[in-house]
């Protein structure tokens, strides 16, 4: 039995095999090496060199101005919008995900209507959500022609952190909300009655009940959310106008325009190794959690 | 199930790319010819239109070219990039190419091109615009002297500034300085258009500078660059492209980077919205730069006799003329510029005369050129 289970893994082991564990080690290839004029393949930590070194760029943050090497620049900038665009994706997608979660719980019902509201745009492909905001939010518009009947604007939407990051949360949303339903969901309600029968008002249910239960939920919608939006290009590349380098951004050029593999490979690498180590922060973070929260699991 | 899914889609394009490769087997009398050229590029549609005040019958000039030589079947795919068109010429076989002359410049150095067998072009030879040949089409002298044989110019166009001549007057001037300085002023916030593109934006700022358009030179890379960043800083250019077009006629722009072709355009949409089109002005500066689109024969073309035919019907009077109504670019035929508006053909910013041309520049490409002239447009994306 356990045999045949293992056999029926087999493809897609080697569809791993093919499609990440080789592109993966390709990647790592390039990084290390480059073509001499002769044509001929030499060992080179230029890559990594052109990653943390080359020209400096002012960073300001805050009021605070440093220069940082161009591609740490561009590595923080993307983090600081991943991580705002996380938060907000937290802010708008808890409440959602608790609102579903009470829904479904209390009256066993209507929660699967929002859920399909909420994953049916999902449908569609990213770039056409994204183009989408661009029709909505040019400068003749439809959301500043709305406001022209008041007078107001045309405000400049576009090309700027606003734009990039309002198409962010909007992209990731739905990232954020699954997982926090999912768990949310799974609370059983003698809990809640438990705690308010202890004498605990709604606000203390809710802080001390069900957020921590949640964490899970919480840490894996983070995990699904700032990473794609640490690495997203389709995005500031749209919504920003082609004149946003995010870190995503910056190795596409690499690859597609600077024609440069090492220093793009280099950089993806770079971003690997950070995306790696962040997951296994969430991962530490996560497990002590599933040990405790037997109703959870 | 899942496992299905996943394989649906490699098939599936594996099957799209087979396709035209079916197609190309099953050949019955008509031989296809294989053209390549940008988008929105070849007069396509049946419409009247009326530029400058004259009214020009267009059609479809493909379908013209097929009812011309029954013989022939036209396979008409577009581009929207260079370097796109360059990485398809490997996997795919094209009888006529239309690339820009830095590619073509690149082409011909990598020995891909063919040479043009003029006596099938009777039409390039009589109708080309002596005007072509003093163009310099490259640093280097030897393909500068040969390109003409591997290639024809199908449109040229330069780039200027076009601006607001009820805001900013008229700019009599073609000196770079006075020309540009407007982008670079700090009164128009908000208001200047820059074209997203990598080799405008730095051009500009090295002709602004009085610097050559393929400068290498460490010190006016370094200025240009400079230049480019406090403008992003304290005008705040909106940068697109096509959306810019419509900023100028709704008087949200008053002066940007453009294209010969651009600056027509916006002047025909002023015209339909009722307004005085020669509010928007066009001046190209000395120095400048000028592109030209040129037909070529790839070495891999399997139809040479039909992409000379195609090559030569684009030359035909009556097939030029409509091309140049729809581009909107400047053209090479000579007859043409008989029938097109005089207000268009006498004006130099459009067809600049003989002085003018010879200090103008093409983008030339290469490796050294790429490179620093990547890094610097990486470094002020990040800025």
């Amino acid at each position: 039995m356990n045999k045949s289970l293992r056999r029926l893994s087999f493809p897609y082991l080697l569809w791993i095999l093919i499609f990440t564990v080789v592109p993966l080690l390709l990647v790592a290839f390039f990084a290390l090496t480059a073509y001499d004029s002769n044509g001929s393949l030499y060992f080179t930590l230029d890559g990594f060199k052109n990653v943390f070194g080359g020209d400096t760029v002012a960073f300001s943050f805050l009021g605070l101005s440093v220069q940082l090497p161009l591609y740490i620049n561009v590595f923080i900038r993307s983090l600081l919008i991943a991580m705002v665009c996380t938060l907000l994706c937290l802010l708008l997608g808890y409440p959602a995900a608790w609102i579903m979660a009470k829904m479904e719980i209390e009256h066993r019902r209507g929660s699967n209507i929002l859920l399909f509201l909420l994953v049916m745009p999902m449908w569609m492909n990213a770039l056409l959500r994204t183009y989408a905001w661009l029709a909505l939010l040019e400068p003749k518009g439809i959301v500043n022609n709305f406001l022209g009947l008041f007078g107001l604007g045309p405000v400049q939407f576009l090309y700027n952190d606003f734009g990039i990051g309002l198409g962010m949360v909007y992209n990731y949303l739905p990232f954020m909300v699954l997982p926090i339903y999912s768990v949310l969901v799974k609370i059983s309600p003698s809990l809640l009655e438990a705690a308010a029968d202890l004498g605990a008002d709604p606000r203390r249910v809710m802080l001390k009940v069900v957020l921590p239960m949640s964490r899970p939920g919480i840490l894996s919608g983070i995990n699904m959310v700032l990473m794609p939006a640490m690495t997203t290009f389709l995005i500031p590349d749209l919504l920003g106008g082609g004149r946003y380098l995010l870190i995503g951004n910056a190795i596409e050029r690499q690859y597609m325009v600077s024609r440069d593999y090492t220093t793009g490979s280099a950089l993806s690498i770079v971003l690997l190794i950070f995306v790696l180590l962040s997951m296994q922060i969430v991962a530490r973070n996560t497990d002590p959690d599933a040990d405790e929260g037997g109703l959870v699991a | 199930m899942k496992k299905q899914v996943k394989w649906l889609g490699p098939l599936l394009a594996a099957a799209i790319l087979l396709l035209p490769l079916a197609g190309c087997q099953s050949s019955g009398k008509r031989q296809k010819v294989y053209v390549y050229n940008w988008g929105e590029y070849i007069s396509d549609s049946d419409d009247s239109f009326t530029f400058y005040g004259q009214t020009y019958q267009l059609s479809d000039v493909r379908k013209d070219f097929e009812a011309a030589y029954p013989q022939y079947q036209l396979e008409y795919q577009t581009f929207d990039d260079n370097e796109k068109m360059y990485a398809k010429l490997d996997t795919q076989s094209y009888d006529v190419i239309i690339p820009s002359e830095y590619m073509v410049t690149r082409l011909i150095r990598e020995d891909k091109l063919q040479k043009l067998d003029y006596s099938q072009l009777t039409n390039v030879e009589q109708y080309m615009d002596p005007r072509l040949k003093e163009i310099r089409y490259s640093e280097d002298d030897t393909i500068n002297q040969e390109i003409l044989d591997y290639a024809v110019p199908y449109f040229y166009c330069t780039v200027g500034l076009i601006y607001n001549q009820e805001v900013l007057g008229t700019i009599d001037s073609t000196d770079p300085q006075d020309v540009w300085s407007v982008l670079f002023d700090q009164t128009y916030n908000g208001q200047i258009g820059m074209y997203n593109s990598m080799r405008e934006s730095i051009g500009v700022a090295l002709n602004y500078l009085g610097y050559s358009l393929n400068s290498v030179d460490a010190d006016q890379l370094e200025a240009a660059k400079t230049l480019l960043i406090k403008q992003r800083k304290e005008v705040q250019p909106i940068v697109g492209v096509d959306e810019l077009k419509d900023k100028y006629v709704s008087g949200e722009l008053v002066a940007g980077v453009a294209w010969s072709g651009d600056h027509t355009v916006v002047q025909q949409r002023l015209e339909a919205a009722g307004e005085d089109p020669d509010v928007m002005q066009y001046v190209l500066p000395e120095g400048s730069n000028i592109s030209v689109d040129m037909m070529c024969i790839p070495k891999n073309a399997q139809n040479v006799e039909g992409a000379l035919a195609f090559i030569n019907y684009m030359y035909d009077t009556e097939v030029a003329l409509k091309n140049a109504v729809y581009v909107g670019y400047s053209s090479p035929q000579t007859e043409v510029l008989k029938q097109l508006p005089e207000v268009l053909t006498s004006n130099v910013n459009y067809y600049p005369d003989e002085t003018l041309l010879k200090t103008l520049e093409v983008y030339e490409s290469t490796d050294e050129i790429d490179k620093k002239y990547d890094e610097i447009w990486q470094v002020y994306l990040a800025n």
